[in-house]
């Protein structure tokens, strides 16, 4: 794994089918991910677990707010350029 | 139209054709070409008879470029600043392919094809409530350099969370296990634009009412996916030719009218009725 979590908004690692998108404000996995019980499944686990350890190692370094804002949807209206 | 007599009909090829069969529609697809509506892309291999999706709608085909990528071409529009449509052929192999390559790292990116003025920009999505949507799913890339230009801004939209995380992937996994299936799919994926107004990122980026995928397996059939862009995408399984009136794009022009009339028995991934297969 190449991400270092919360460090930007651009790095992407995926597992499986669990893919994990950094943010500056917030780390979003998403997806679901089956972990066999042979040299795959290891694979996987270690993954999964690097990338745990990644994101508690960053925010335990941190001095954290109680909560952190998330954003909204900030969009404005256009005229349909296709009608 | 020119070109579409019954020999050029996709619906009627069989599965496997002996080379000599082969050669002939080479050539046939070879004279289609001259004729200037058609297969003027330059990455044929990755569209249903080698001829890329045609907007109906005139007004989508301004300013756009076509990029051609490992395994996806992108049609992309400098209005949208996201791509119109992407489109894929899928191989029994390619998907192994594709699976087997496991843990993947990579980065967002804009893409150096475009003027950044034409192309949407990292800071359009950041923060905006909105995921940056894979319309190429990263899943189907092979390796490392097809896999990061599925990371190319012009392969995203502004899709809402909700969808691109959850029912989106589980189509998307559905279309990769339906593939291996099958052997083979022709896949073209893209944004919609419903209504009179519609919301943009940034007042850049313009956000797309629904999204779709339309799904062509040779000697199968065919038929597409559409689902609103919403906290609560509402899906619906429809044929290409009612996909082609309401985005007014035909993803597949050389396919038999019969064929693209057909409402397909694909699952419907609306909440509550998502059907999970692997």
């Amino acid at each position: 794994m190449t991400m270092k979590p919360f460090a930007d908004d651009t790095a992407s690692t995926t597992i499986g089918e669990l893919a994990a998108e950094n943010g500056a404000s917030a780390v979003m996995l998403s997806g679901s991910l089956e972990i066999t019980r042979d040299k795959a499944g290891l694979k996987r686990a270690q993954a999964l677990k690097a990338l745990a350890d990644a994101i508690c190692q960053e925010l335990e370094m941190g001095d954290l707010p109680d909560s952190v804002e998330v954003a909204a949807a900030t969009t404005d209206d256009v005229a349909n350029p296709f009608v | 139209m020119p070109g579409t007599g019954p020999g050029h009909d996709l619906g009627e090829l069989p599965l496997k054709l002996p080379r000599r069969t082969v050669a002939i529609i080479a050539a046939t697809m070879t004279l289609g070409a001259i004729q200037p509506a058609f297969a003027t892309t330059s990455c044929p291999t990755h569209f249903a008879g080698g001829v890329e999706p045609m907007p109906s709608n005139q007004k989508l085909a301004r300013a756009t470029t076509e990029l051609c990528n490992r395994r996806f071409a992108v049609l992309h529009s400098a209005v949208t600043r996201t791509p119109l449509y992407v489109a894929e052929h899928l191989t029994r192999a390619s998907i192994a392919a594709a699976r087997s390559y496991d843990l993947r790292d990579n980065r967002f990116h804009a893409d150096p094809r475009l003027r950044s003025a034409d192309q949407a920009a990292l800071a359009d999505y950041v923060r905006s409530g909105l995921d940056r949507g894979h319309m190429a799913p990263s899943g189907d890339m092979t390796d490392e350099e097809a896999d990061y230009e599925s990371f190319s801004l012009a392969n995203i939209v502004p899709q809402a969370g909700a969808l691109n995380r959850v029912s989106w992937a589980d189509m998307e996994n559905y279309v990769r296990t339906l593939t291996t299936k099958l052997g083979e799919a022709y896949v073209v994926t893209g944004p919609a634009y419903e209504g009179r107004t519609i919301k943009a990122l940034n007042r850049r980026v313009l956000v797309p009412t629904s999204t779709w995928k339309a799904l062509y397996v040779p000697g199968q059939g065919a038929g597409a996916w559409i689902a609103t862009n919403t906290a609560t995408p509402r899906w619906q399984v429809i044929s290409i030719a009612e996909l082609t009136r309401r985005i007014g794009i035909d993803p597949f022009p050389r396919l038999a009218a019969a064929t693209k009339g057909k409402v397909p028995a694909f699952p419907n991934f609306g909440r509550g009725r998502a059907k999970r297969e692997r």
